[in-house]
């Protein structure tokens, strides 16, 4: 769930509580350790001559990929393939983020395309990991299929959720009239530089002050909480560095 | 002309802008009495890109050639051709290698010390100022690369700009992470006490080529900010600015981008400055209208779009960028989607 413009910070907690309103407890799921991932298929799409280089990245085990030319265009066939590795790695959704590049250019001839996955239930995955995507650079094309395995599911309840966003409000009072809040709540995936054992469900507010008033200087910054709490697994799990705003975790 | 032709142009365009084409083989093109195909008198093209562009060229050839007009349109071409290609030589010529340009340098400034009324809301302290730096700084280390110099917080003043004579003449790339805003008077980086207006500084004419400037609003909109940074960089040796248009965020998250940017510059991949930095913060960012760009900087379009090509081993053991001349200069500017040129007088 994503709000359709900036919020204020005084609209922060309603926010919060429409959220959530009429969806139930989700469960965080278990990831399968970078460690016991099956060896990645080379010839993930059909590149002659070896063109395409394919591997796990050694910090999470995502697939990453990349040609050793610049192809003048990716064809439908190749991003198919690419959408089918991503399935093997973890059955979800994946759509396409519409919102990138000119309209109605097409997708062959972008710099930039990326799909974003959603699992069951229509839940989309935020955050840096969850999507695969495709940059055209000078030299070469780059695909990142930065999406992880499950492999089970844990229980878990929706936190207290004045706990979610009373911190929030106290830590950025003291620019309360000016900053901006974009908010988003799905499960939270770490990007293809971070291991990752669990997938769950989270806030990600990004606060933003535009800077705007007198010599004010403009800043943003990230916060992600978790959404839900189990008993078998730490408060923070699963969030890799990204920064909370520290509890109380009810 | 129609439009096969049209679209033949193009595909020779196309070549010649990828420095793909020589100026000999365009003659011959331009001199032959028939079609011929582009691609078999092209170097450095990939197999696929061969396989796919002789196709087209087969299919336009099927299409019909206006061969005559094709010939006067090419020959019109040769002289801006020669002269890309000559400025290319010229960069080639007035550079040499030099030993110290496997070296980084490093600035943030997390604690802020501003006068006034409720300072630490107006400029409040970066907690976290210091991750992207010193993760990239980690990482471009264990790979060979030297550190000249790093700066923090109360040491980061006035003071640091020019950067002392010692450190700006040994760094090739500088990281800079603090706040940073674009007024209508320019891009300013947040000191400790007060702020750095890139205008004040003379840049040395050898080093830093390439400045990492990780704060918010190295440029605020896509034009109006090009006559501050001319004013800058001319006559200087900066080449090549990475940064952000617009806000960016600075946090324990966002800031693996400077783990990324340095995998993403000693990887196999050999990825350029440029698209080492807008990768790296892509693939850090929470939502995709993270907008990260790089600006080449030259004295021509060409020259500007070259910097955007700039590697590590680019910086290192092949001649390095040649200084900015006096006169306009061009800005290549660089995003996730496109590239577009601007100038300043």
């Amino acid at each position: 769930m994503k709000h359709k413009c900036p919020l204020r910070l005084s609209e922060l907690p309603d926010w919060v509580h429409d959220a959530v309103t009429d969806l139930e407890d989700l469960p965080i799921f278990r990831l399968v350790s970078p460690n016991n991932l099956p060896p990645v298929d080379a010839k993930i799409a059909n590149f002659p001559n070896n063109e395409l280089i394919v591997n796990r990245h050694p910090d999470s085990g995502t697939i990453e990929a990349w040609t050793r030319g610049s192809p003048p265009t990716i064809s439908p066939d190749h991003v198919q393939a690419f959408l089918v590795a991503a399935g093997h790695e973890d059955s979800r959704q994946y759509l396409l983020d519409s919102d990138l590049g000119p309209p109605g250019q097409a997708l062959s001839e972008r710099g930039f395309v990326s799909w974003r996955s959603q699992i069951e239930a229509g839940t989309p995955v935020i955050g840096p990991g969850g999507k695969v995507s495709i940059f055209r650079t000078t030299t070469s094309i780059l695909v990142d299929i930065t999406v992880r395995k499950r492999s089970g599911t844990l229980p878990s309840k929706w936190r207290a959720l004045g706990t979610i966003y009373e911190p929030c409000l106290e830590e950025f009072n003291p620019w309360r009239d000016e900053i901006e809040i974009e908010a988003l709540l799905g499960y939270f995936e770490l990007s293809k530089y971070e291991p990752q054992f669990y997938l769950r469900p989270a806030f990600v507010f990004i606060f933003s002050v535009p800077g705007s008033a007198g010599d004010a200087v403009p800043w943003q910054t990230v916060r992600v909480e978790p959404a839900t709490l189990s008993q078998e697994i730490f408060p923070r799990e699963g969030l890799g560095q990204w920064h909370s705003t520290g509890g109380p975790y009810e | 002309m129609n439009k096969a032709s049209e679209a033949y142009l193009q595909l020779i365009q196309r070549l010649v802008r990828k420095n793909q084409l020589s100026s000999g083989a365009l003659e011959m093109i331009a001199q032959s009495s028939s079609p011929c195909d582009p691609y078999e008198l092209a170097s450095g093209v990939s197999r696929q890109e061969l396989l796919a562009f002789s196709k087209t060229y087969k299919v336009l050839v099927r299409q019909g050639l206006v061969w005559r007009d094709i010939q006067d349109r090419l020959t019109a071409m040769i002289p801006e051709v020669l002269k890309q290609l000559e400025l290319r030589n010229d960069a080639k010529i007035e550079t040499a290698p030099l030993d110290a340009l496997k070296t980084v340098g490093a600035l943030w400034c997390g604690l802020f010390d501003h006068p006034g009324r409720f300072a630490h809301i107006r400029v409040p302290d970066l907690r976290f100022a210091y991750r992207g730096p010193s993760l990239f700084l980690s990482i471009i280390r264990q790979r060979g690369s030297q550190i000249a110099f790093l700066i923090a917080d109360e040491d980061m003043s006035d003071a640091c700009f020019p950067l002392p004579p010692k450190a700006g003449q040994e760094a090739a790339l500088v990281y800079l992470c603090t706040h940073g805003k674009c007024p209508a008077s320019g891009y300013e980086a947040y000191l400790n006490r007060g702020t750095w207006k890139p205008g004040k500084t003379r840049f040395n004419k050898e080093l830093p080529i390439v400045m990492v400037l990780d704060t918010c609003n190295l440029i605020e909109g896509a034009h109006g900010w090009e006559t501050g940074w001319a004013n800058a960089l001319r006559g200087g040796s900066v080449r090549l600015l990475l940064g952000f248009m617009g806000l960016t965020s600075i946090d324990p998250g966002s800031s693996l981008r400077g783990k990324a940017f340095a995998e993403n510059l000693v990887s196999q991949k050999k990825m350029s400055y440029a698209d080492a930095w807008i990768d790296a913060v892509r693939t850090q960012a929470v939502t995709e209208n993270r907008h990260a760009i790089a600006i080449g900087v030259g004295d021509s379009p060409a020259d500007a779009e070259e910097m955007l090509h700039l590697t590590l081993d680019g910086t290192s053991s092949i001649p390095r960028p040649k200084r900015l001349c006096p006169g306009p200069i061009f800005f290549a500017v660089k995003d996730l989607h496109e590239t577009q040129v601007s100038t300043a007088s």
